[in-house]
């Protein structure tokens, strides 16, 4: 009895196609995801020098000056950069949820532009504007006033925190359209002025969330390579990620060992980051998911035109790096220094030296693309859809490269695919499956939350009424997905297109893409060829939100983060 | 095609057969060797409290569900291993489950394409069906615009254009308002003896059960504790579960003693049992709240007085007390009702004491 109970379940497994799917994603994901992770928690502990096993290199790491220092700059601009992310993020989040004024929805792609746009190019507006022949240091000069340097930890927290606002905008804004509004009223009822109103009883609803956002601002900046590699200099201001970069990749006593124990306690500080958020949004539910969603008070005209006119002009501050990087990528060049003449020249410099760059991008971003669709969405439906230590095991894996720092992945796979059985240095296909690995998180959960929103006899019926549940799946599934899927797809696009600090690790001259280019120009080479391919990326992503914007839909998406 | 009611239960052929059916899932036992017949068009009910495992069965049926153990056979044929799709069951959901994307004909339709049916012959079809549940003037809406009385007509609709062997229904009216579910009810009993359709209908609530049925399946604990037609398995009750259930009952621990047979209640009189009553020692005595009169001034009877009175149309119901402590449910006609405080002395009527072991609560008497 009990075999054939066996034999039976057996049968259906296999006859279930999902099983084979998520079979094989498995596999990938161990391969592509926990391998190259385990191998640099491998080398961190075999020494450097000694080759024994043990300690020894995080003895030398934190017994090194110099390492010190860049866990110290780390951290310090990471906390810099929440700062003022949430300095920026806050009011907007509050004003937005509380308040209707024309344009509202614009404006709110304008936010998401500044997020999606590729943070070194952020960086890269900022030298433009402050480096030491930025426009403004130099009339500044001629001013006579001496500005601090944007080299740093100052740059480095600006730029990273211009472009990560609005994570802190999305996430507390939602929570602010949580409070009960309720609660509020009760306290200014007992005559409390509004302002205090909302310091003593609103601001404390929305903490966890405030918290959350932090940490993942927190955890977007310590993550980013481009950014640092851009206005600290490399190793003047070494943070960890450019740090286990350079240990890496240095041609002159490269220290495999260092770097992965520099990516390990990189690794360590992001999970901790997001267990304790994890752990924060357990503890405190105090958003009141029962009470009525409110809608915004409408303002008087006068005032909401005046919120309007402050908000857009807020805003139009945080994407002044665009604006920049736009603008002189059309200015001569002498020098180093841009010069007030309208010129397409650099264009056609950029354009003769461009070389496979752009078709690189655009191929290996558009196969990434397409194959983190597929996947996450198929991905999301099973870890959604069917219970059982398969999905979990997926569920975990998948989500890994969500907290690993792209630099960190990079070395890992260096690492790992050098050799037999899999050698993949050099190849377009490992900065595609990078590219896909980095994505897939995010389009998993995007995919993963609209399968939870649909009725799950939705597919029982299907099912019930003659439909293999292949044909079931493309005909009731993928329609009721289909904004999601278009979402995530945006976003994973405009990602992946920006994508830096693993294809930095990974790629060669024949696998060069235009975020590298861009990168390789802006560091000391030619000021006007980096503006051209840093705004050539701007429009490529601009364009693309726009055509999905257009086909609706861009608020399902999940909140993305770094490039 | 009109069949009468009870006749399809005992003259037709066995249509569905379910045998020895079980079901675990982790330690907890949902389906414990279930057998079950339904006869070709027949309506069976599946009927208990929550979480007895009236949808595992169903879904075991329906092909969800993998059983661990059983059979479940369709004209003879097994269906062990064949996949929902290949079954050709029409199922009904609690939640509807119609397709949001598609409009009402279209989801009806849906199941005709599956089977590849052509577009000239699937359109009429799809007619007939909606004409059949009265949503016609529909056809064209989307979902959302639909009334939840309007979706589950749909979802009967799309069950029924298939022509499926077997009708499964899990609560397809708990979503509805009371009204519109005695409405709904009837309708679906009309339409199922029109098209001869053999049923299978879970559901909680007796009263749909006790109207809608050929046969009730009362289950319990993943078992079956009777099966038989509405008025069987009210009057006759085959245990103690299946008593209280389905109607209610006042329990009275008792023993049974003396020839002819005495119902003793400690700290009361000893009521009666008829002569037949072949039953000795400890037992839980159960009378039903409707069962219960005054006694005549001679006759034994239990002496109580009434605690509270809630009318409900003709008959009212009184909670009493006896002297002893024990509290009963008493149905009585409402003209010339007893009020509150009153005393009255209450015997059941002829026959219908009924006694169920102490133990398992197996029928004794
Ligand atoms: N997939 C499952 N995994 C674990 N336990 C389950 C599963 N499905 C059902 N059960 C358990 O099996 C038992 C029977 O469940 P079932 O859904 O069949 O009850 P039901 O009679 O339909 O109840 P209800 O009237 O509430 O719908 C319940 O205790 C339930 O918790
Ligand atoms: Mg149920």
């Amino acid at each position: 009895m009990m075999g054939l109970a066996g034999t039976l379940n057996l049968r259906r497994a296999l006859a279930d196609p999902w099983i084979l799917l998520a079979g094989a994603a498995l596999l990938f994901l161990l391969v592509f995801v926990a391998l190259p992770l385990a191998e640099l928690v491998r080398q961190a502990f075999i020494g450097q020098k000694s080759g024994a096993f043990g300690i020894e290199n995080f003895v030398s790491f934190f017994g090194s000056g110099f390492f010190r220092r860049a866990l110290k700059n780390s951290l310090v601009s990471a906390t810099l950069a929440t700062m003022i992310a949430l300095v920026i993020g806050l009011p907007l989040a509050f004003v937005f949820a509380r308040f209707d004024f024309p344009g509202k929805p614009w404006i709110e792609v304008a936010i998401l532009l500044s997020m999606l746009s590729p943070p070194f190019v952020g960086a890269y507006a900022w030298i433009i504007l402050f480096g030491r022949s930025g426009f403004v240091t130099l009339a500044a000069r001629d001013a006579g006033i001496g500005l601090p340097t944007i080299y740093g930890p100052t740059g480095i927290a600006l730029a990273s925190a211009f472009s990560l606002f609005p994570l802190v905008f999305l996430v507390v804004r939602g929570a602010f359209l949580r409070v009960d509004r309720g609660l509020e009223e009760a306290a200014a009822s007992l005559g409390r002025p509004p302002a205090r109103v909302v310091w003593n009883v609103t601001l404390p609803l929305v903490m966890p969330a405030i918290v959350t956002a932090a940490l993942l601002v927190f955890l977007g900046a310590i993550s980013d390579f481009g950014t640092p590699a851009i206005l600290g200099e490399g190793d003047r201001y070494p943070v960890l990620a450019t740090l286990a970069y350079s240990l890496y990749i240095s041609e002159i006593g490269s220290e495999p060992g260092m770097a992965a124990t520099t990516c390990v306690i990189l690794v360590l500080i992001a999970f901790a980051l997001v267990l304790g958020a994890r752990f924060l949004s357990m503890r405190r539910k105090v958003a009141n998911d029962s009470a009525p969603n409110r809608s915004p008070d409408p303002l008087p005209r006068g005032r909401a035109r005046a919120m309007t006119v402050a908000v857009s002009a807020f805003v139009t501050v945080t994407n002044l790096p665009l604006f920049v990087v736009l603008i002189s990528s059309v200015l001569q060049v002498r020098g180093v220094v841009f010069q007030p003449v309208l010129t397409f020249d650099n264009y056609a410099r950029a354009w003769a030296t461009i070389g496979s760059a752009l078709t690189n991008s655009l191929m290996f971003a558009g196969l990434a693309l397409v194959a983190t669709v597929i996947l996450g969405t198929a991905l999301g439906y099973y870890v959604t859809r069917r219970a059982g230590p398969l999905a979990r095991a997926i569920d975990l894996l998948v989500m890994i490269p969500y907290v690993v720092p792209g630099t960190v992945i990079g070395i890992g796979y260096a690492q790992v695919f050098n050799g037999p059985p899999l050698f993949l240095t050099g190849t377009a296909a490992i900065i595609g499956i990078v590219y896909l690995v980095r994505r897939l998180p995010y389009m998993t959960r995007a995919a993963a939350s609209a399968v939870f929103q649909i009725d799950a006899t939705l597919e029982d019926a299907s099912q019930n009424l003659g439909m293999p549940p292949a044909r079931g799946f493309a005909g009731i599934m993928v329609p009721l997905m289909r904004p999601a899927i278009l979402a995530g797809a945006a976003i994973a696009w405009v990602e992946i297109l920006n994508e830096l600090s693993a294809s930095v690790v990974l790629y060669t001259g024949a696998t060069r893409t235009l975020p590298i280019a861009a990168y390789q120009q802006s560091l000391g080479g030619d000021v006007g060829i980096a503006a051209a391919y840093a705004a050539m990326l701007v429009g490529i992503t601009v364009a693309a939100l726009i055509l999905f914007a257009l086909a609706g839909g861009l608020r399902n998406g999940g909140p993305p983060t770094t490039a | 095609m009109q069949t009468q009611k009870g006749a399809a239960a005992h003259a037709a052929p066995t249509h569905l057969a379910v045998q020895g059916l079980s079901k675990t899932f982790g330690d907890h036992r949902a389906l414990a060797s279930i057998d079950l017949t339904v006869a070709r068009g027949e309506l069976v009910t599946l009927l208990g409290p929550s979480g007895c495992g009236k949808t595992t069965l169903l879904r075991c049926i329906a092909g969800f569900i993998a059983q661990d153990a059983g059979h479940i056979r369709i004209d003879g044929r097994s269906l062990d291993g064949s996949p929902p799709h290949k079954r050709n069951f029409g199922m009904v959901f609690q939640g509807y489950a119609v397709f949001p994307h598609l409009t009402v004909a279209e989801n009806v339709a849906y199941g005709l394409r599956a089977r590849g049916v052509a577009a000239g012959q699937r359109a009429e079809r799809v007619a007939r069906a909606l004409d059949r549940v009265q949503l016609s003037h529909l056809a064209q809406r989307f979902p959302d615009a639909l009334s939840g009385g309007q979706k589950q007509r749909v979802g009967i609709a799309r069950a029924l254009v298939i022509e499926p062997d077997l009708l499964l229904m899990d609560e397809p009216l708990s979503n509805l308002d009371a009204k519109l579910r005695v409405e709904m009810r009837q309708e679906i009993r009309l339409m199922q003896r029109e098209l001869g359709i053999t049923t299978l209908y879970v559901t909680h609530d007796q009263d749909e059960a006790m109207s809608i049925s050929d046969r009730v399946a009362v289950m319990q604990g993943g078992v079956i504790q009777q099966i038989a037609p509405p008025e069987v398995v009210f009057d006759d009750p085959a245990n103690a579960f299946v008593a209280d259930f389905i109607g209610g009952c006042n329990w009275i621990e008792a023993e049974v003693a003396g020839d002819p047979a005495v119902l003793h209640i400690a700290g009361e009189a000893a009521l009666p049992l008829p002569p037949a009553a072949g039953v000795r020692g400890p037992v839980r005595a159960g009378i039903r709240a409707e069962d219960l009169g005054l006694a005549a001034p001679d006759a034994p009877g239990l002496a109580a007085r009434v605690l509270v009175r809630s009318f409900l149309g003709p008959r009212t119901r009184l909670r009493v007390e006896t002297p002893g402590g024990l509290r009963l449910d008493v149905d009585l006609p409402s003209a010339d009702c007893p009020r509150e405080g009153d005393a009255l002395r209450l015997a059941p009527l002829p026959g219908r004491i009924r006694l169920y072991a102490r133990d398992d609560g197996r029928r004794l008497a």
